[in-house]
């Protein structure tokens, strides 16, 4: 007897070698150790973390953070642990695992880990990763940037982390040349499959999806449409627990009306028995140099989550626009976020009249969007042609498989707008209450480069 | 100002092999149909021999080659033999494309051997730069 089929519930004939992404890695451990490993761990998971923080109305603070060898790894981690009590940590993956030169990854872990731009748990393997974490307090998530992530996802499953971020939208457009829609999103629904299997034998997966995409002046539609097809993808695998995660976009009214779609979109376009959490990613784009102006961006991203009542925030650092930062600056950027979450520092009544306008607007850019791709009958079909005419799109893509035709501008407020709308489906009751397109390409040039550059300019 | 569209000639732009920095080509890609060039945007990630086909098959007046990672020298190997010494066109290199001080002595030099023949820093530079070769 197989150890799937002793698993209540799994598709009947379930051998290991067709268990979703376990069957890409024959030299990881049998389903049935892994399970074993989560029951003897009784590891918290992300899952409850999420929960958690909804329940006492408070969101969970999350670094970014990866270094190539496992002592600084582990040292990385605890120093963060022990400055700031983050309720959930990362494992920031390094790029030749993402890309799947894994034997690269694990030469240049031989030779030189400094070298490396972040954790390479391939190379390290799942034994070290259970090591780690059960000297850590906080569950781990994975956080990387693969078009194709199943052959992490099995590391990941086989070393008992309860968290993989990504999907096949977020993780391509921005990331990969000609790697063709399809496959990622074949890819992605295995590792779904695979987050399935597991929350259905008791130990949920959650799984994040990437809205900052290439992190530069997302219009928050455009956050929205891709997290939430990519939410209906992993849905319609079985995955229960998703996070829908948008950048923060510097306009606090804004920022707070996007957080405040994610929850009525995920009860109109997700099945009933999906829980979904909302997470903000503080500012994505181009930092300030200076400290005094980070710390500023980063507190206001901490009291956009605060007045949103989202469930998690990632933090960023007073370093962000010099390199990859330090545990010092990582500690410094949790507690300050804490510090905006307490409530305690900033509590002043909203604008709500503004934040129903701007989250009316939004609602209905996304509707437009992604409204018709659900309803048709093979949504990876239907993605895939959406993007081929560019009535789905994103700012800047990588890959050619996206039009790249929608210019990202902010209005005299800040809040980002539409410079160019490509072939965008929006309505024309939707048009009518958007900002006027830039039709001169010269001022949208100028347009784009000040949004990009906004809070990084003297 | 705005020149008419398509007027001015064909640019081919993109980043090289290693190099996933997008954005600059995105901006440059504006500011040169503003300028009313007509634009390839072959975004990131462009072997040499990407390149000079793409250059080669829309007859390029200028070939703009984005660096961001300091790989150039790496990336653009094959670069002078793929575009070979028929028509040439002005290979145009920028962002920042070499690690700090590099190993060689003058890194310009060494992406000269490359193929590349000019060097800017700023926009306006590289406009100045094709409009005095047009």
């Amino acid at each position: 007897m197989t150890a799937a089929r002793q698993i209540p519930g799994l598709v009947p004939g379930l051998v290991p070698d067709l268990i979703p992404c376990l069957r890409l890695a024959p030299e990881l451990p049998p389903l049935q150790d892994i399970l074993g490993h989560l029951r003897e761990a009784a590891r918290p998971s992300v899952a409850a973390r999420m929960m958690a923080a909804r329940q006492r109305g408070r969101a969970v603070v999350q670094p970014r953070c990866g270094v190539g060898s496992l002592a600084g790894m582990t040292a990385l981690l605890r120093q963060i642990e022990a400055g700031a009590a983050p309720e959930v940590l990362t494992l920031t993956i390094d790029s030749h695992t993402r890309l799947e030169r894994f034997a690269r990854a694990a030469e240049v872990l031989a030779q030189a880990p400094e070298r490396l731009n972040g954790f390479p748990m391939i190379a390290h393997g799942y034994g070290a990763v259970r090591q780690m974490a059960a000297g850590l307090h906080a569950p781990l998530q994975v956080r990387h940037g693969s078009f194709d992530g199943r052959r992490l996802f099995a590391e990941t499953m086989a070393a008992g982390l309860s968290s993989f971020e990504g999907g096949p939208i977020g993780y391509n457009l921005p990331y990969c040349k000609d790697i063709p829609i399809r496959r990622s999103i074949a890819a992605w629904g295995e590792i779904d499959e695979a987050a399935a299997l597991l929350t259905e034998a008791g130990f949920p997966v959650e799984r994040e999806m990437f809205g900052s995409l290439t992190g530069v002046a997302v219009p928050p539609s455009i956050a929205l449409a891709t997290t939430l097809l990519e939410a209906r993808l992993a849905a319609d695998r079985g995955v229960k627990v998703i996070s829908i995660a948008l950048p923060q976009g510097g306009n606090m009214v804004q920022d707070i009306a996007a957080l405040s779609c994610i929850a009525p979109l995920a009860a109109e376009f997700l099945p009933a028995d999906v829980t979904c959490h909302r997470v903000l990613h503080q500012f994505m784009g181009v930092f300030p140099t200076d400290r005094a102006r980070a710390d500023g961006l980063i507190f206001t991203g901490g009291l956009t989550a605060r007045f949103a009542g989202v469930e998690k925030v990632i933090t960023k650092t007073y370093e962000e626009a010099i390199g990859i930062p330090g545990a010092e600056a990582n500690i410094a950027g949790l507690n300050l976020t804490k510090g905006a979450l307490s409530g305690k520092l900033c509590d002043l009544p909203l604008p709500q009249d503004a934040i129903a306008a701007e989250r009316a607007q939004i609602l209905a850019e996304v509707r437009d969007l992604i409204g018709p791709l659900i309803a048709a009958p093979n949504l990876p079909a239907a993605i895939e042609a959406a993007l081929a005419s560019g009535e789905l799109d994103i700012p800047f893509p990588a890959n050619p498989v996206a039009r790249g035709l929608i210019y990202p501008v902010r209005d005299q407020t800040g809040a980002l707008r539409y410079g160019r709308i490509g072939n965008l489906p929006f309505s024309e009751r939707t048009r009518a209450t958007m900002a006027e397109p830039l039709t001169d390409t010269g001022a949208l040039s100028e347009a784009v480069r000040d949004a990009i550059t906004y809070f990084s300019r003297p | 100002m705005t020149a008419p569209r398509n007027t001015r000639g064909t640019v081919v732009i993109g980043s090289t092999e290693s190099d996933a920095h997008v954005v600059p080509i995105f901006l440059l890609s504006l500011e040169l149909e503003n300028r009313g060039y007509r634009v390839e945007n072959l975004r990131c990630f462009n072997s040499a021999q990407s390149f000079a086909e793409a250059a080669r098959a829309l007859s390029a007046n200028a070939l703009v080659i984005s660096n961001h990672n300091g790989q150039a020298y790496d990336d653009l190997h094959g670069l002078k033999e793929a575009l070979g010494a028929e028509n040439p066109i002005p290979v145009v290199l920028g962002g920042h494309y070499y690690v700090g001080t590099g190993d060689a002595a003058d890194p310009e030099a060494a992406l000269r051997d490359r193929g590349v023949t000019h060097f800017v820093s700023t926009v306006d530079g590289l406009i100045d730069l094709l409009e005095a070769g047009s």
